[in-house]
């Protein structure tokens, strides 16, 4: 089970990684420009304000902070494919009133903006790297432009960068060259969210570019000459740009923040900050954990085993003590045992190791230190909330054989079988059934945020929460969680952008939720009574009731079809809810709704996993959601999702269709122990009625998948550790 | 109950006509008695008692390591600035496995050359060392190839094979316990990409490692190896 604890505080989890990340033994940074190349003040490879032709090392996170001329730019970026970067950013500015006066006039601006940067053809030989970049993809626009840049670099370490490129949009202002693919159609911000075609690459186009130099290991110094008039902020007197000529200097801290000073259009000065962060580079520690218990080996086979042993009277509870005695040194619960003179099998849930192969290796040692010696075949089955999930066959020879082998862990792992457990029948000689009751329950802190409010870009509130958990075996789980808030501003917030006016718009399935922060201090979070079940081999299923998110109470039943061994999984889910009351206890409002979707998932192989879900969402509208994630082995997650529903563009509001971005980050990662919590993070830019789903816990493809065997393969480095 | 540490050894189920029930391995009784014996010392580095005097070859007590029952080595992590007296607590076929109080451990194969290690993170999950023992058990000097397999950030085997050459340097006096002997000194020079790194064996008459000075990896940096007692 993904145990997750959810913050939405990305920025707060940044910095905190960042500084551990930059604190633990690494070696240091290739230094040279190509290989690490500076962050421009939207996040992507460049110079200042103006972009080059470079690329993150593949699967890194970035953020950035730049101020200067009263606008601060945050950015979150990811390099999603070796030469792709995606980035997300928020921006803040003081006094701009965006070009058609719309939305009224305020004392600050909020605009989010998201842009693409392909590294179209990489460096080689004398020929450059070029790249090609579209800023504000789906936005409001008024970051628009689009670029075609070349990069060519010199010097032993590539050292010294030279930059040229084209511009459109914004980038197009100083001095165009013409307009070499037409006009570009005027600006039409609307409600965001449109992928403004008819607009990339059209209007003016203007030369931009710059030089950078490595003068020191930590220091860099760039020179830009920029295409960009600010035409927009020189009208709300933000800025007046009077030379097109920026320099600046930026330094590295430690190993993954950089600081940067610049001096920009002849009056302004403006700094920045950003924050490297490598998921495949643990922040602390790569892990440390006890010591495994190690292999036992049998003495040679000179004659057959004996089997007196499974006569003896107090043989099962011996087996049975010393099994559960090593298996909860080794953090590992044992549910059952099962044996005869050949065959030993044991059930295990794993609320410890966040690489499973580390729990298969050590419930496999354990048996092999326990059991007697006429015992070859060893079957570990892995037991989530009181599902049998997967069986795993190995035989004593080879778990012997291999211990110290240095492939012994691809080889273990070839040799082994991986199967449903409903596929294959348990000895009956001795059998031993643990009633896998257990009562977890915790109280901590919490800090809750909303992201993106109209009217301040960050809200936070801070609390107490209590969880309780109760589990009877046999698939059956109670839990629930109360939360007061301490302190904190969510009762400030706003509804976003206050109602939409047409008729035809949804129900206010999640623009209610602003009342659920108003109207209550302490609050009943959830409180479910859930069974988890094993129909039929391959088939897996949940049914929950109760109080299943903070604004929604009802029933919601799954079914998921995932064979062990299968990149592809199936899966249904209908709910039916009815709204909670604003005041967090336990009374309903007269909003119901029976929606539902059917899943597909899809293990696309190397890093990447998709879902697409297609049915009935909150609001009673009809779509589909496509998710998109990039999986790291170690378990950091970073994904992207969107829903298309038969909610108009118009209906739906600001954005136009509910999109957003996915941050999974595992606690061990940073804390360098064996641990299976992580921190999880959505990040909307704005959250509407359309597409809007169930926050519910324990859905089965998470639970399920983490003890099938491409999730063994991923992790078997681990399984002798 | 207590068990033999011949018992511990072969497992809990190990007598063939009979079960019998074990201890388990992390309150092993020659691990507790390590525990037990270092902390009444009040020695050691790591995390027994950070206050005592720091646990060396040279200086540890003789009382103590004949206070302890069966072998016992102490392995020395000077980067780490830990210290530790482990006991055997596994043996499979020539590759024996040892642990600490604090529960780390590592495994020494034939030739007393370094497995794995276990339980310091960034550990060395495996080698492949077996042209080093021959190498050494022959007292042959010249080129040898070692197979370092380590995890990098994802949990992935890197497999690293490292040109090395041995060289041998002759006797060495070394204190031991507080006794000198006189031992046979070779060197491991070895290339690892950037890196480079030396293992030194310091060999008995028998031709047994007695104490080596072995590397894990860029973060651990060398493990000092020292037999006490066999």
């Amino acid at each position: 089970m993904r145990t997750t604890s959810r913050l939405c505080t990305l920025a707060f989890a940044a910095l905190a990684l960042g500084g551990a990340q930059a604190a633990s033994a690494q070696t240091e940074p290739n230094r040279s420009l190509s290989a690490q190349p500076t962050l421009n003040f939207y996040g992507l490879p460049g110079l200042m304000d103006m972009p080059s032709a470079g690329a993150m090392p593949d699967g890194n996170l970035a953020t950035t902070v730049v101020h200067f001329a009263d606008q601060t730019r945050g950015t979150l970026s990811f390099q999603v494919l070796p030469r792709v970067t995606a980035t997300l950013r928020y921006s803040v500015i003081g006094g701009f009133f965006t070009p058609d006066a719309s939305p009224p006039a305020q004392e600050f601006y909020f605009d989010r903006s998201f842009d693409l940067h392909w590294l179209a053809i990489p460096e080689g030989g004398w020929w450059p790297a070029v790249a090609v970049g579209i800023r504000d993809v789906v936005g409001t626009g008024i970051y628009g432009g689009e670029y075609v840049v070349a990069t060519r670099h010199f010097g032993a370490d590539d050292q010294l960068a030279v930059t040229a490129g084209i511009g459109w949009g914004r980038l197009g202002q100083r001095s165009p060259l013409g307009q070499p693919f037409g006009p570009r159609p005027p600006i039409d911000i609307g409600l965001g969210g449109n992928v403004d075609f008819d607009q990339f690459f059209r209007g003016d186009a203007a030369l931009f570019g710059g030089i950078e130099w490595q003068a020191t290991d930590r220091l860099r110094v760039q020179v830009e000459y920029s295409s960009d008039l600010y035409l927009a902020e020189a009208a709300d007197g933000l800025l007046s740009v009077e030379s097109p000529i920026n320099i600046g200097a930026t330094y590295r801290l430690g190993r993954n923040a950089t600081i940067g000073a610049h001096y920009l259009y002849g009056n302004t000065f403006g700094l920045s900050y950003s924050l490297l962060i490598d998921p495949r580079r643990p922040a602390a520690n790569s892990l440390v954990t006890a010591a495994p218990n190690p292999v036992a080996p049998r003495p040679p086979r000179t004659q057959p085993y004996a089997t007196g042993w499974t006569a003896q009277p107090d043989g099962p509870a011996i087996l049975r003590d010393n099994v559960a005695r090593l298996m909860e040194e080794e953090g590992l619960d044992l549910l059952g045992l099962s044996l005869d003179a050949g065959r030993a099998v044991i059930r295990v849930r794993n609320t410890r190791y966040q690489f499973e192969s580390m729990a298969l290796g050590r419930a496999m040692r354990v048996l092999s230190i326990t059991m007697p010696h006429s015992v070859e075949v060893f079957e570990v089955v892995f037991v989530v909330e009181g599902m049998d999930v997967s069986r795993v066959r190995m035989s004593r020879s080879d778990i012997e054989a291999l211990e110290h082998a240095p492939d012994g862990a691809a080889q273990l792992l070839a040799r082994a079988e991986v199967e449903d457990p409903l596929g294959a029948r348990d000895p009956e000689l001795i059998e031993i059934l643990e009633p896998g009751r257990r009562f977890t329950w915790g109280v901590s802190p919490y800090l809750e945020t909303a992201l993106f409010d109209p009217s301040a870009p960050i809200r936070a509130d801070v609390g107490v929460r209590a969880e309780a958990r109760y589990e009877f075996g046999n698939g059956f789980v109670a839990e629930g969680e109360v939360r007061a808030r301490v302190a904190g501003n969510l009762d400030e917030q706003r509804q976003v952008d206050g109602p939409v006016a047409s008729p035809t718009a949804p129900y206010p399935v999640r623009t209610d939720a602003y009342l659920y922060n108003r109207e209550s201090d302490a609050r009943v979070e959830r409180l479910t009574f859930s069974h988890y079940g094993r129909p039929a081999r391959n088939i897996y299923s949940r049914l929950t009731v109760g109080y299943l998110e903070r604004m929604y109470a009802g029933v919601s039943g799954e079914l998921l079809w995932r064979p062990v061994d299968s990149r592809l999984g199936l899966g249904i889910e209908v709910n039916h809810v009815w709204q909670r009351d604003f005041d967090g206890g336990f009374g309903l409002r007269d909003y119901d709704v029976t929606m539902g979707h059917v899943s597909a998932y899809f293990d696309l192989g190397g890093d990447f996993e998709a879902q697409v879900d297609a049915g009935r969402y909150l609001a009673g509208d009809y779509g589909a959601t496509l998710r998109l994630e990039r999986v790291f082995d170690n378990g950091w997650r970073v994904g992207a999702f969107a829903t298309f529903t038969d909610v108009s563009f118009d209906d739906f509001g600001e954005g136009s269709f509910d999109k957003g971005i996915t941050l999974d980050i595992p606690l061990g990662w940073t804390a360098g122990t064996a641990t299976r919590e992580n921190v999880a993070a959505t990040i909307r830019p704005v959250l509407r009625d359309g597409g809007a789903t169930l926050n519910i816990e324990g859905r089965l493809n998470g639970l399920v998948t983490d003890y099938h065997r491409p999730r063994f393969e991923d992790t078997r480095g681990m399984i002798w550790r | 109950m207590a068990l033999s540490p011949f018992l511990r050894l072969l497992g809990c189920a190990a007598l063939a006509v009979s079960l019998a029930a074990c201890g388990d391995g992390r309150s092993d009784p020659l691990v507790q008695g390590v525990r037990t014996i270092v902390g009444a010392t009040g020695l050691g580095g790591g995390a027994v008692a950070a206050t005592g005097p720091a646990l060396t070859a040279a200086t540890v007590p003789p009382a103590v390591v004949a206070q302890l029952q069966g072998p016992l080595i102490l392995v020395e992590a000077t980067r780490l600035g830990s210290a530790s007296l482990m006991t055997r607590v596994g043996q499979n076929g020539p590759d024996a496995t040892w642990r600490s109080p604090e529960d780390w451990g590592i495994t020494l194969g034939a030739g007393g050359l370094l497995r794995s290690t276990r339980g310091l993170g960034f550990d060395l999950m495996a080698t492949d060392v077996r042209p080093v023992a021959a190498a050494l058990a022959a007292r042959r000097t010249g080129p040898v190839d070692r197979l370092m397999v380590r995890l990098d950030g994802e949990a992935q085997e890197l497999r690293e094979v490292h040109s090395c050459t041995l060289r041998l340097d002759g006797p060495e006096p070394v204190v031991i316990a507080g006794a000198s002997r006189s031992l046979t000194r070779m060197t491991e020079t070895c290339q690892a990409g950037a890196d480079r790194y030396e293992n030194i064996y310091r060999l008995d008459s028998a031709g047994r490692t007695i104490q080596s000075d072995q590397w894990v990896g860029p973060e651990i940096g060398h493990l000092r190896i020292t037999r006490l007692k066999e």
